[in-house]
């Protein structure tokens, strides 16, 4: 009995939870993919393959709330998460694992359709090098062009609201081989609702 | 196992949402003052993503104090939450439940109450109110015959929880 309570007050010692707003990235056939990433942010990500190049689709997730107690407190301590007060943009996190040289990418052609409004383009994007040089780039016009000399982190905003009512349709364009435009198949993106629990220690 | 059960339990109910509120009790005549928690555990069984509207089912326990005694109860309940502008300070927030329960008296041995409780939950100033009440009876015990109550109430929560 003693064990069973000594547990009990360790694990709830000091409890975390928090709720995110994700959208998980669907098969151009609209199945749901088979997880096979290992970093959690990828886990419903969504792996597109060409010869020379991967692109994983994924969602960084957004915070919208976080709950904090001290045991034996109850959940005190709702803190809503201060950008849900300020209308919010839709992001799509891309990452480009290139295994030859001489692709490039127009952020700018990338398109993303909710429902049956138009296509509307990515309106700017950032990114940095995930290896090698690691530079940061700051938030770019969607005209410019960069060379994916490595792997690469991307994060592309879309002029639609977020969170999705539903799911949307991304098609990425705009990523070029050696001067040949390379078309990758459009794929979804599903809003979804996930809560967090941890426990400290 | 059953530790890490117990454990689990507990972490997951310190981060669901905590209902506390205030009331009046009535029962044989007789009007008492009240205070009360309670603590539930949800999952949505039904969303409406594009309307932020939700069907939620899950256990609930509820803990009630009055000069008298202390009651337990429990039950399954059904909340339909609905949240409108989620993502700017003009959200809205609305919900009610309905729940049968049965419940404990400090004062006899043995389950006691079979009854229910029903209530509804709205976002005023950011903060999540409610209003409750049940009705029921209880078999024996100073309470026996017809027990009623009817609270007031905060939720220990953002309304963003029960966004879907």
């Amino acid at each position: 009995m003693r064990t069973m309570l000594a547990i009990t007050l360790v694990a709830g010692g000091c409890t975390i939870g928090w709720k995110e707003y994700v959208t998980d990235g669907l098969l151009p056939n609209g199945d749901e993919p088979v997880t096979v990433f290992s970093e959690p942010a990828h886990a419903h990500g969504v792996l597109l393959s060409v010869s020379g190049l991967d692109v994983t689709v994924w969602d960084g997730g957004e915070k919208i709330a976080d709950w904090f107690s001290l045991y034996p407190l109850p959940p005190f301590i709702p803190l809503p998460n201060h950008s849900w007060d300020e209308p919010g943009q839709v992001h799509v996190w891309l990452t480009f694992r290139p295994h030859r040289g001489g692709w490039s990418l127009s952020p700018g052609r990338s398109s993303l359709r909710v429902g049956r409004a138009p296509e509307m383009p990515a309106s700017i994007w950032r990114g940095r090098y995930r290896e090698g040089a690691r530079l940061e780039f700051p938030k770019q016009s969607a005209e410019e062009t960069m060379a994916l000399d490595g792997p690469t982190d991307i994060v592309m905003e879309f002029a639609a609201s977020s969170p999705l009512m539903e799911t949307a349709e991304l098609q990425l364009d705009g990523v070029v081989l050696e001067g040949h435009a390379v078309r990758f198949p459009a794929i979804g993106l599903r809003p979804r609702y996930r809560m967090s629990y941890d426990s400290i220690p | 196992m059953r530790s890490v059960v117990i454990a689990s339990l507990a972490s997951s109910a310190c981060v669901a949402p905590l209902q506390l509120s205030s009331g009046l009790a009535v029962s044989g005549g007789s009007v008492n003052p009240i205070l009360e928690a309670t603590a539930r555990m949800q999952e949505p069984v039904w969303i409406d993503r594009p309307q932020h509207e939700a069907l939620w089912l899950g256990p609930t326990g509820s803990v009630e104090l009055s000069p008298s005694d202390q009651k337990a109860f429990v039950g399954a309940e059904l909340l339909r939450s609905r949240l409108r502008n989620p993502r700017s300070p003009q959200r809205t927030f609305d919900a009610f439940w309905i729940r049968p329960e049965i419940g404990w008296s400090s004062s006899t041995s043995g389950l006691q109450f079979y009854g229910g409780s029903v209530g509804i939950m709205r976002l005023v100033r950011g903060v999540p109110l409610t209003v409750a009440a049940r009705g029921g009876s209880f078999r024996s015990g100073p309470d026996a015959g017809f027990y009623g109550t009817l609270t007031v109430g905060v939720v220990l929560s953002s309304p963003l929880y029960w966004m879907q």
